[in-house]
């Protein structure tokens, strides 16, 4: 292998990491498209070059581990460029296996590279022997059915094999082909635009300098029309002074003053010529520095942005792997590679676009025969695709296979217990498939065709809305399933509605609010101390922002009532503002780190001014908005309650409190529908307010939430007084003991796993607890 | 250091005319006093001015600092240059909801960077004028990358002083401050008795840091 070479000469080292990278992808992809297509005379040449080219770059870094394998796989590609051999499964297998050991290489840490490579040396031998056969038509059979095996079979690293691999013998067993001329290669080659590296920190510094030197653009044109006010008064002073000479001249006496009028006439006009022409070369300037500040700060922007198939890289490969494995037969396609994308995104999106491709083909695409059976093509169909639609980004995750049964699903979510047979007979098909995205959803059984199906679908839910975006499922019964995530395009650039709240500049994000209103204040109604107006003949509720937000009332001068309106599932908000600023592109910056998550707010932007605005979170101020109201209607609850004591004694009331809407509402459907009486706070802080106001049997919250977290509360509420004998119960996600101690040390009644919703026994330990209902 | 500016290059937006030899050796002379002039990277002068000074001061024991001197009410504060980023003139500052407290005021727009501002007043418990003074300038200051803006009512100095030479701080400046406080620097000059008190960097930054939890 490599002698005792040093290969920490770090930045050449990153260099062809960064070049194997390019290469690599290049090979993944070609090698599955080769596999349908096993005579494409120009994918051959694109693939005989790449692999050509991390042969030249490990040389130079000293990788001779790589060089071997990596020509291997070049005298395969030429062999088969020739025409010598046909590239079947076997051997496009054995080529799949150098890519990954040579990506495996490439990642290596180069300081301890001479050791790591000397441990594997017989993997590589083993590797390079393989492809050698391929390349002389003699690889009839991978060495496992599933493709990667070769790799993770490899032998375990071992020191006694030193220097092992024979350069000799490996030369002596390559056919002689001599390797084809550099030039050739730098013909043929498409000229592709050069992408550079450069740190985020220093993109996100360069867009605030562009945003800022397009603030001060602005400011000029402002001092241009400052100008215009002079100009204006010097022409008044021209006027003045020709009334004056007329009315000398009519007086007779002008003839005094001949040589003063005559200066007054020539040098006010003078100065107003001098002005206009000072004020529209002030302006060209302006409005040149002002196009350029802006096209320099569009530019910045665009950089962020990438094609959509730089995501796509491993997917062919991916596809082409896990139906092999799971013995199904599949047709790839993919549309809109050239789709822009902000790169953040992009790079996150991987994760969760993956999974779905694996659920595809896993749950969504049935075995050949049962295809066959049901009359379609052998070949499944799976189909991925990127493009924009009314301003967001839409990706489409799509099969033609086996597709979801609604009510499947509607008998599966009662036998959960999560809602009442009654409820879940008039949901309709989109609301039952919502529940596909629960956590752990229909984890267990897996006989019926949804088994699995939601494994990780709520990863995928989260990261949509995370994104600022949302996915939803859309299937036919034996027609397949389409999952179709709806993300912005970029989450650099946002529309926002600037109103003012309590004297500030705030951003609502526009594709997150319903509409802005303008009402007349006879337009509110009251009842019980709460107000609310009338929309398309409902009620909505409305709250001043200012109290949402903990912040001082501002002043209106208005007389009328600005609404932001805001809708959240079947649910309706109004939040009531001071002014309307209009709309504006901001240019999103995230939050100081240092904040931590700040409650109702999700990023910050600089505005055309120069002054700092805050972009609201709506989903975070609906649940508060949301919370302000429940508090309201808590009291007015207990009001009427007096009323129906009889048919209310007895009932238990209990406390909920986790961060996530959809825990919440899990849990207030398990509690209730087995009788108990649910109020619903969003976290730490706000069920420690409510715990004090409220009766409660039990207190069931969830560990990790903002403002304070649910051991903290648990301690709070066993350090009182008062409230220390109400039992609590601790759902987390967190399963290890050490976690469950902590519960239990905070003073918790009871510590259970998410998990566990599913089962009866949930509701049964809440029995347990506090009794029936 | 003097800057000269280099001659204003003639109004790009004049082409067609051929250009003479000695035009174009004057832009490109213009274009490379362009180049040669613009201000060099921090670090790079630091390393320098380390490298020169140290055969200056080699032998006399004498450890040359400075610190920029500003005025809050009627106490003075020095803050070492090392930590001062940039100043300027009074910026809006835009309160966070549930996070904005007596000393974090909220967000200021430095530069089109968003930077968390502190009240130094309340900090340090100086007094405060009863409305801003036309002198109030805004620091950006920084400490292992993390950025703070704060308001002064004047920016008095960059003063360069020996290290050996300063006080032990006394009781001059406001209790609260004393805590952030690690030595007083003499001003000399404009009246005898004069100091800044120095502001110890860690605890400083520190006691910002704190304001946001």
């Amino acid at each position: 292998m490599t002698g005792g070479e040093d290969l920490s000469g770090f930045s050449l080292f990153e260099l062809f990491r960064a070049e194997a990278e390019a290469h690599l992808g290049t090979l993944e992809t070609g090698l599955v498209a080769l596999e349908a297509d096993p005579k494409n005379a120009t994918r051959l040449e694109e693939l005989m070059r790449a692999a050509h080219s991390i042969k030249g770059a490990a040389r130079i870094v000293g990788l001779d581990a790589a060089v071997k394998v990596a020509h291997a796989m070049e005298d395969c590609l030429v062999a088969a460029q020739k025409g010598k051999i046909m590239l079947a499964v076997p051997a496009i297998d054995a080529l799949l296996s150098g890519t990954d050991v040579l990506k495996s290489v490439s990642q290596i840490d180069p300081a301890v590279a001479p050791q790591a490579l000397a441990g594997r040396a017989e993997e590589f031998q083993a590797l390079v022997v393989r492809l050698q056969q391929a390349s002389r038509g003699e690889l009839l059979e991978s060495p496992a059915s599933a493709p990667q095996a070769a790799v993770v079979a490899a032998p375990p690293p071992s020191a006694s094999v030193p220097q092992v691999a024979a350069p000799p013998v490996a030369a002596a067993a390559v056919p002689a082909v001599p390797a084809p001329p550099t030039t050739a290669r730098a013909g043929g080659e498409a000229v592709e635009d050069q992408s550079v590296r450069v740190s985020a920190t220093s993109l996100t510094r360069m867009l605030a300098f562009a945003g800022e030197s397009l603030v001060e653009a602005r400011r000029l044109s402002a001092q241009a029309a400052a100008l215009e006010v002079l100009k204006r008064s010097s022409g008044r002073l021209v006027t003045a002074v020709e009334n004056l000479a007329d009315r000398l001249a009519s007086n007779g006496e002008a003839a005094k003053h001949t040589e003063a009028l005559a200066l007054l006439r020539t040098q006010p006009a003078r100065v107003r010529d001098k002005l206009s022409e000072q004020r529209e070369a002030l302006e060209t300037t302006a409005r040149r520095g002002e196009d350029l500040a802006d096209r320099l700060y569009g530019e910045i922007l665009a950089s962020r942005m990438r094609p959509f198939g730089d995501a796509l890289g491993g997917f062919p490969r991916l596809v082409r792997d896990v139906a092999r494995e799971l013995r199904k037969k599949t047709r790839f396609r993919v549309e809109g590679r050239e789709v822009l994308v902000d790169r953040d995104i992009l790079e996150r999106a991987e994760a969760p676009l993956n999974h779905l491709l694996r659920n595809a083909l896993d749950h969504g695409l049935e075995v050949p025969e049962a295809r066959a059976a049901a009359g379609k093509p052998v070949d499944g169909l799976l189909y991925l695709s990127a493009r924009h639609r009314g301003g967001m980004l839409e990706v489409v995750v799509e099969d033609d296979g086996r597709g979801v049964d609604p009510e499947r699903v509607r008998t599966r979510v009662v036998e959960r217990g999560m809602i009442g047979a009654d409820i879940a007979g008039s949901l309709s098909k989109a609301e039952l498939f919502e529940f596909l995205f629960l956590p752990g959803f229909s984890t267990r059984d897996q006989v019926t065709q949804l088994s699995g199906r939601g494994v990780g679908l709520d990863v995928v839910q989260r990261f949509a809305q995370e994104m600022g975006g949302s996915v939803r499922v859309e299937s036919e019964v034996g027609k397949g399933t389409r999952f179709v995530l709806v993300l912005p395009i970029t989450r650099s650039v946002l529309r926002a509605a600037l109103v003012e709240i309590s004297g500030e500049p705030f951003a609502f994000p526009l594709t997150r609010i319903e509409r802005l209103l303008r009402l007349e204040a006879g337009a509110l109604q009251s009842t019980e101390g709460r107000q609310h107006y009338l929309h398309e003949g409902q009620p909505v509720g409305l709250v001043s922002a200012s109290e949402v937000l903990s912040l001082p009332p501002g002043k209106t001068a208005s007389e009328h009532v600005h609404v932001v309106q805001l809708v959240s599932g079947n649910d309706r908000y109004g939040l009531a503002v001071e002014r309307f600023l209009g709309e504006q592109d901001l240019v999103v910056r995230p939050l100081d780190t240092r904040l931590g998550k700040v409650a109702n707010l999700s990023a910050a932007a600089v505005l055309e001014d120069g002054d700092p605005v805050l972009i609201v979170d709506t989903d975070d101020l609906v649940r508060s908005v949301d919370l302000l109201l429940h508090q309201g209607r808590m009291r007015t609850i207990r009001v009427t309650a007096r009323k129906d004591e009889a048919q209310r004694r007895g009932r238990k009331r209990v406390l909920v409190v986790d961060d996530s809407r959809t825990v919440r509402e899990v849990e207030r459907g398990l509690l209730t529908s087995r009788g108990y009486l649910v109020d619903v706070a969003v976290d730490g802080s706000d069920g420690w307010n409510a715990v004090r106001g409220g009766d409660y049997a039990l207190v069931i919250t969830d560990v990790d939430m903002p403002r304070m977290n649910g051991i903290e509360l648990t301690r709070r509420i066993k350090q009182d007084a008062h409230l220390r004998k109400i039992p609590i119960m601790i759902v987390s996600y967190k399963d290890r003991e050490e976690d469950r101690q902590r519960g239990l040390e905070a003073g918790a009644d009871a510590y259970v796993t998410k998990s566990s919703f599913q089962e009866a026994g949930w509701i049964d330990s809440v029995v347990d607890l506090v009794g029936e209902p | 250091m003097s800057e000269p500016r280099p001659p204003a290059a003639s109004a790009p937006a004049a082409p067609a005319a051929p250009l003479s030899a000695a035009e174009a050796e004057a832009r490109l002379r213009a274009a490379a006093d362009r180049l040669l002039a613009r201000a060099p990277a921090p670090a790079y002068l630091e390393a320098w001015a380390r490298s020169l000074t140290r055969a200056l001061f080699e032998g006399a024991a004498k450890e040359e600092r400075a610190a920029v001197v500003f005025r809050l009410g009627e106490d003075l504060y020095a803050l070492d240059v090392g930590h001062v980023r940039e100043v300027h003139r009074p910026r809006r500052v835009h309160r966070v909801p549930g996070r904005t407290n007596e000393v974090f005021r909220g967000l200021v727009s430095l530069r089109g960077e968003l930077v968390l501002c502190a009240d130094l007043h309340v900090l340090l418990g100086a007094d405060r004028p009863p409305r801003p003074p036309a002198t109030t300038r805004v620091v950006r200051a920084e400490k292992d990358g993390q950025g703070w803006a704060f308001d002064v009512d004047e920016l008095l100095d960059v003063r360069r002083y020996d290290a050996a030479a300063v006080a032990q701080p006394q009781v001059t400046v406001s209790k609260a401050a004393v805590h952030f406080t690690d030595a007083l620097l003499p001003l000399g000059g404009e009246g005898v008795g004069r100091h800044a008190a120095r502001l110890d960097a860690a605890r400083f930054f520190a006691g910002l840091a704190r304001s946001l939890t």
